[in-house]
């Protein structure tokens, strides 16, 4: 017995291990080549470690293209969306969970259903509303129309429905209305939920590329996605750019780093309870 | 001051055929202890929460001090709710669990301050005021939710089950306690609980209900000593009271069999078959030729009484005995029935053959 479940968990850590390589493995070649020279890059055979370590690099990056203003417009407008996402769905899953009215399912059904669609279905019609709205090229633009997100009213939804109804009652017979309610008692409840989900829609939203690329011409209003990709394209892909690229997407990636690292602990929370037990 | 009126109040939930509360009349004065008590599943909790404005009231009208309340929601109606597990907000301090209330009403911070420091120290949680609910044991949770009701000064207090999921001593303490807050405080109150030495022990008027409908309403002495019914009279008193198969003869009482039982606890119009009652504590010991055989089948001691459990004509009856006496299983002793303390029960609507004013005499 002891062998069979000891061999099973070596395989198991076997099996993760070689995964965790897989996925982390770009990573690192990543933050290895934005340190090389062109020569190291494209070296055969492969060089592991930059030999000289090319700090210069990421200033020579930040003067290829404004990837300092990107990293901003998508820093900012991810985080403007995060928070509006997360005081509209909170207070529909409110609706959803704790208030009775005719047709309370068929608006959550057709909500779901919306999920459903393929992004690219939407483009069109999202399109014109925002053109009309006159907010093409805009930041704006691009926040309003994210700012409704099916995936964070569910599991904002499915947060709400972990909270006892005693503790709402409790609420309410202690005087509280429904905003009482939400912001004094469900949300400070499902923190460790709403965290996780707005790291997660942060991520999302900043890696958000075809969309934003869709609404926003000028340089100016890039995202760090649509950067990255107009740079790529526009300026071609020679040898000598690559290192160059590689410190740029090292800049892109660094506030997901910093947010998973300062957030970590509430994410892990988040996914292994709901955050009410107790 | 809280007087509260409710008139053939009823409930029926959504999607259900028939109601859970049927037609419910009471009037409740200032200061009274008002104890819900029935079995689970009667209705206590949805008849508090009608009051409370946590449930919609389907029938009937209730009436606070005068004012409709029927579509007041619960902010509005002046009460203060205790819930069974304690419902304390676990992601706040037992300092902002008691100030909640008040938060939510805007009260001035230095006030909120010395009211909830006064209410600490009425409950003896003056040095728990920084921890969180899950830091405390289960008395003392009680007794924060106990402050976060009295500590707003409201009219009313509803109160569900609120010492069940406390072990049997703390229960003991925390009902004292809950008693002696009433006579301070002098609040209205509407306790709910499945166990009926709570409701003896605590309230001024009981309520004993049954599927949704109430069965009788009085004073706890009323109470067991006059229940209207069978339900009432085995519900209140532990252990419960006995009965047997009885006949009611012009002069007397007897058994099926014609023997006779004793004499009639007051003038009775009906003749005939009826199911006698007494309680565990009416049956005393007699001597061998006028006393009534029982065979014991086991007994219980328990310290201050003794439980005798036996079988009379197949009704199983138990007989509360002082414990210096010494009984054991399978003797068989000779029991009477103090006379004038049955009660005569209808065989088949089961209420009470006794009328009221003709006992109290
Ligand atoms: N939310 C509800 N929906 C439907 N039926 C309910 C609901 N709450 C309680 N009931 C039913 O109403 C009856 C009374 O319940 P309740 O008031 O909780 O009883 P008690 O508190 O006396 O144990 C029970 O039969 C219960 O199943
Ligand atoms: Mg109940």
């Amino acid at each position: 017995m002891e062998m069979v479940s000891r061999s099973r968990k070596m395989i198991h850590y076997a099996l993760l291990t070689i995964f965790s390589i897989v996925m982390v493995f770009p990573l690192v070649w990543m933050f290895l080549s934005a340190l090389k020279t062109p020569e190291e890059i494209f070296a055969v055979p492969l060089d592991w470690l930059p030999s000289n370590p090319q700090w210069g690099n990421f200033a020579g990056a930040l003067e290829l293209a404004p990837f300092g203003l990107y990293i901003f417009n998508s820093t900012f407008t991810a985080i403007v969306i995060v928070f509006f996402q997360i005081i509209l769905s909170s207070m529909i899953a409110y609706a959803l969970t704790q208030m009775t009215f005719k047709g309370k399912k068929l608006l959550f059904n057709s909500i779901l259903i919306t999920y459903m669609l393929p992004a690219a279905a939407t483009y069109v019609p999202s399109y014109v509303i925002v053109a009309k709205l006159g907010l093409l090229d805009t930041l704006a633009g691009i926040i309003i129309s994210n700012i409704a997100s099916v995936f964070t009213i569910f599991l904002m939804r499915q947060a709400f429905m972990q909270v006892p109804k005693e503790m709402i009652e409790a609420a309410r017979s202690e005087g509280a209305n429904d905003f009482a309610v939400l912001r004094k008692v469900m949300m400070p409840m499902c923190k460790s939920s709403i965290f996780t989900v707005g790291l997660i829609s942060f991520v999302q939203m900043y890696n958000n590329y075809l969309w934003p690329s869709l609404i926003v011409n000028s340089q100016e209003n890039y995202l760090i996605t649509v950067g990255l990709n107009r740079f790529f394209t526009t300026s071609g892909t020679f040898a000598d750019q690559w290192p160059l690229i590689m410190a740029a997407s090292v800049l892109a990636v660094l506030p997901l780093l910093i947010l998973f690292v300062l957030l970590q602990k509430w994410f892990i929370k988040g996914i292994s309870d709901s955050g009410v037990k107790g | 001051m809280s007087k509260i009126k409710m008139l053939h109040l009823s409930k029926q939930y959504d999607k259900q055929k028939d109601n859970v509360i049927h037609d419910f009349n009471l009037e409740i004065k200032d200061k009274e202890f008002i104890v819900f008590v029935g079995p689970s599943g009667c209705g206590k909790s949805t008849t508090l929460r009608m009051i409370a404005g946590l449930e919609s009231i389907t029938g009937g009208e209730l009436w606070m001090d005068g004012v409709l309340v029927n579509d007041i929601p619960p902010k509005d109606r002046d009460m203060a709710m205790v819930f069974q597990n304690y419902a304390l907000f676990p992601h706040l301090t037992v300092f902002d669990n008691i100030a909640f209330g008040l938060k939510i009403r805007k009260v001035k911070r230095d006030v909120i301050k010395q009211k909830v420091e006064k209410t600490a120290e009425i409950l003896e949680l003056t040095s728990y005021l920084k921890r969180k609910p899950k830091e405390l044991s289960g008395g003392q949770r009680q007794r924060v939710a106990l402050g976060r009701a009295i500590v707003r000064d409201a009219n009313l207090f509803l109160m569900d089950e609120p010492l069940s999921n406390l072990d049997a001593k703390l229960r003991v303490q925390m009902r004292e306690e809950i008693i002696n807050l009433h006579k301070r405080l002098g609040t209205t109150t509407i306790y709910v609980t499945h166990d009926q030495t709570e409701a003896m022990t605590m309230a001024s008027r009981i309520v004993v209900l049954k599927d949704g409908h109430v069965q009788q309403i009085g004073t706890p002495k009323e109470i067991y000593n006059h229940p209207e019914n069978m339900f009432v009279a085995s519900f209140i008193g532990a252990p419960a009271m006995n009965f047997f198969k009885g006949m009611i003869t012009p002069d007397q009482l007897t058994f099926s069999n014609g023997n006779r039982i004793g004499a009639l606890p007051a003038a009775i119009d009906k003749q005939g078959e009826a199911i006698i009652g007494i309680r565990p504590e009416d049956i005393i010991l007699a001597n061998k030729e006028t006393g009534i055989p029982l065979q014991v089948d086991y007994t219980e001691m328990l310290g201050s009484d003794l439980y005798v459990y036996g079988k009379l004509h197949g009704d199983s009856i138990v007989v509360r005995l002082r414990p210096d006496h010494d009984v054991v299983t399978g003797e068989i002793i000779y029991i009477e029935f103090a006379s004038n303390k049955f009660h005569l029960f209808d065989p088949i609507t089961e209420q009470s053959l006794l009328h009221r004013e003709e006992l109290k005499q």
